[in-house]
């Protein structure tokens, strides 16, 4: 909860711009509220998600990058090469937190979007299914993801 | 130097923009068009974001915050967006492969 306090705090503070103490207080007031009545019961580890969803950023915008690339050259490509479909993929991901970030991770990368997400099951729309072999796509499309969130 | 650098962002973050907006033209249905549009566009604002960073350094608060909600709220309306569009009308099915068809 106290984590919680400063983290609201200080975006206040950013996005404010001010140090009057007025708006301080208002700030002071608004966090607490916020971090007393919407703070789960079931504690998790701050720091350990921290850590490991900040070294996940790297990955993600490699892949950010790569499928923007990729869905660029489909849009500039005269023929229009898009093969669409709606696949079934398997998660490991135990934790929810994780697989809610590996479902936006990949609804992000520009070529799929995750329509559904139940359980361990992974409901994606392709825009270019370049094979239809299960594994392959399981690989290309969530393997670096899901990896970087282990 | 550094001007420089945030011109060369903003010029790459714009590319990625025309890059979304000719997508958005020449896709074939909603899903596809969700496709160029909402998400070829998500790269474009981040490179923009960091290019502003370059040029305004003291606003690098205000402007992660800013990057951050939008790497948090895009692929959630996207993705909500994409489901009720299936759900509704179906989605162009060019490869014949619907998973999700039996067990919606």
């Amino acid at each position: 909860m106290v984590g919680k306090f400063i983290l609201l705090f200080l975006v206040w503070i950013g996005v404010t711009n001010s140090l009057n103490i007025q708006e301080l207080i208002v700030g002071a007031i608004v966090s607490f509220l916020i971090a007393k009545f919407f703070t789960p019961k079931r504690e998790f580890n701050l720091k350990d998600l921290a850590v490991k969803y900040i070294r996940f950023i790297p990955i993600f915008l490699k892949n950010l990058i790569e499928s923007n690339i990729a869905v660029a050259k489909i849009v500039l490509n005269p023929k229009l090469p898009i093969n669409t479909g709606i696949v079934k993929l398997k998660t490991d991901l135990t934790n929810e937190h994780d697989r809610l970030i590996l479902a936006n991770a990949i609804t992000l990368t520009p070529g799929t979007i995750t329509v559904e997400l139940r359980d361990r099951e992974l409901f994606i729309h392709v825009l270019n299914l370049d094979s239809l072999d299960r594994d392959k796509l399981q690989e290309s499309i969530i393997g670096g993801l899901e990896r970087g969130l282990k | 130097m550094i001007d420089i650098l945030g011109y060369i962002f903003i010029l790459l973050g714009s590319l990625f923009f025309i890059l979304s907006g000719i997508g958005l033209l020449r896709m074939p249905d909603t899903i596809t068009r969700m496709h160029a549009g909402t998400k070829a566009s998500t790269l474009g604002s981040l490179l923009v974001i960091i290019g502003v960073i370059c040029l305004e350094p003291t606003l690098w608060f205000k402007l992660s915050l800013l990057a951050i909600f939008i790497l948090i709220t895009n692929p959630l309306s996207s993705s909500i967006l994409a489901r009720s569009t299936y759900l509704k009308h179906g989605f162009l099915n060019q490869s014949g492969i619907d998973d999700l068809k039996d067990n919606r």
